[in-house]
């Protein structure tokens, strides 16, 4: 995954030339999925995410804007999305089978180079986070709960559970940029 | 109303994470849209901060075949002929299974010589029978690709729909807005008193659209549309006219955050002003923003 802004790819994808999309796709489409697996829990549902991200992700390419998300960044936000819309359709019986399946999934080697080191430190920093925040942060981003509802699942106050979001995406993104810039 | 920019810039985790309301989405949209550089660099960090996050997810290789799906269905909504893929997908399927085939035989061929009579009529009606299920498989793979490729296919087609139906909501509400506001353009002593022009305008989101009428059609020249914000003129590009001088121009967003006050065309050489902050030519037809 390349997170340069200036892929100068990006301005062929958004005038339309498709020969780049399949590009993009082979760098990407691995990532996508991983991600609508762990939101869904469920490959076919997955394999719907991925299909319908990157249709859209070509419906929309005009609307991208490269100067508030590398390619990663947008193809990222597109697919939680989709994904999210699709796992709050669901009734909760369904969610609860989905969280077996999650332990199904077959796990590849780590990405290479930068993206997967950088991967790798972000995953250390999550670990480092305390457990309540950890959890807070993890139910508002894999399972899109509002402040509120995390609020009432964890029994703590709405303020905290904000605080927790905020400042845990925030010290995430401290060590992105530590990371990139070292 | 225009938000604070440290207030903005306090929401962007709630923002990247969907945590605000479509109302308070809007306005940090429109704040980045004004080209905020702190709060786009800030979006830019937090967005590949979670796109990291999302990596951490265990990797698992996408299904083979949608790739294919993707970029037929992406064909077909560019205006190419998705059956022509589809052919191809099932042609190449075809070839192989051909040219595995061939091998069967001619191994098969060198056995049968060494078998008796009955043993000859059996293998034939195996073979025939062999025949018949793979081309039943071949037509069940062939109808499994067609059927896959329609439905991805119609899931462009409904995201197709979904796009245009939101921008669709855009617009309607651009119209409905408590904050719109109209301006009648009329012709100046440069211009012909035919012409005549309409705008709407919503200050909140910096969008809106304007119908101009009886632009004579001139080879030569364009027409050019502004809006005066801050006292200064801003292009907001050349008018294309119909070959009756009309037009529907759409203004996404004018730049800037000085209040617009009137809209104006000129008459310009081919592509426009050289100038992108004032009128080369005359300018023939202005009208102020009403309250």
């Amino acid at each position: 995954m390349s997170l340069s802004t200036a892929d100068p790819r990006i301005p062929r994808f958004r005038s339309g030339d498709e020969s780049v999309l399949g590009e993009l796709y082979d760098e990407h489409a691995d990532h996508v999925f991983a991600l609508a697996l762990r939101i869904t829990g469920d490959r076919a549902e997955a394999e719907d995410v991925l299909q319908e991200t990157w249709i859209q992700a070509w419906a929309k390419r005009g609307e991208y804007r490269p100067e508030q998300a590398s390619f990663a960044g947008w193809i990222t936000m597109l697919a939680r999305s989709r994904a999210l819309d699709r796992l709050r359709r669901r009734s909760t019986r369904a969610r609860k089978e989905a969280e077996v399946l999650r332990e199904d999934a077959v796990s590849l080697p780590l990405a290479q180079g930068e993206w997967g080191l950088l991967t790798e430190s972000l995953r250390a920093e999550v670990q480092s986070l305390e457990p309540m925040q950890r959890q807070a942060l993890e139910l508002a981003y894999w399972g899109g709960l509002s402040h509120s509802r995390i609020s009432e699942e964890m029994g703590q106050p709405l303020g905290t559970v904000k605080t927790w979001v905020r400042s845990g995406i925030l010290r995430l993104r401290d060590r992105v940029v530590k990371e990139r810039t070292s | 109303m225009n938000v604070p920019h440290d207030q903005i810039r306090d929401s962007l985790v709630d923002f990247v994470l969907g945590q605000l309301d479509e109302r308070e989405a809007r306005r940090v949209e429109a704040h980045l849209a004004e080209g905020c550089a702190e709060c786009n660099a800030e979006i830019l960090e937090l967005r590949e901060t979670l796109a990291h996050l999302a990596a951490t997810a265990d990797a698992t290789p996408a299904p083979a075949g949608v790739r294919g799906r993707v970029l037929a269905a992406v064909r077909t909504s560019s205006g190419d002929d998705a059956l022509t893929t589809r052919a191809t997908d099932v042609h190449g399927e075809k070839g192989e299974r051909a040219a595995a085939g061939s091998d069967t035989r001619a191994h098969g061929a060198t056995t049968i010589l060494r078998m008796p009579t009955w043993g000859r009529v059996a293998v034939t009606v195996l073979t025939a029978a062999c025949l018949l299920l793979a081309f039943d498989s071949f037509q069940l793979r062939r109808e499994r690709i067609g059927l896959r490729n329609e439905v991805a296919l119609t899931k462009a087609r409904v995201i197709q729909l979904e796009s245009e139906v939101d921008e669709s909501q855009q617009w309607a509400e651009l119209v409905t807005s408590g904050n719109a506001r109209f301006a009648q353009l009329t012709a100046t002593p440069d211009g012909d008193p035919t012409m005549t022009a309409w705008a709407i305008f919503d200050a909140g989101s910096r969008r809106g659209a304007v119908v101009v009428e009886n632009l004579e059609p001139d080879a030569n020249r364009d027409y050019e549309l502004w809006a005066i914000a801050g006292g200064s003129p801003r292009s907001l590009g050349v008018v294309e006219t119909d070959v009756n001088g009309r037009a529907v121009v759409r203004i996404d967003r004018v730049v800037g955050d000085e209040p617009v006050a009137a809209f104006a065309v000129s008459r310009e050489p081919r592509g426009g002003s050289p100038d992108k902050t004032a009128p080369s030519g005359p300018v023939i037809l202005v009208g102020p923003l009403g309250d």
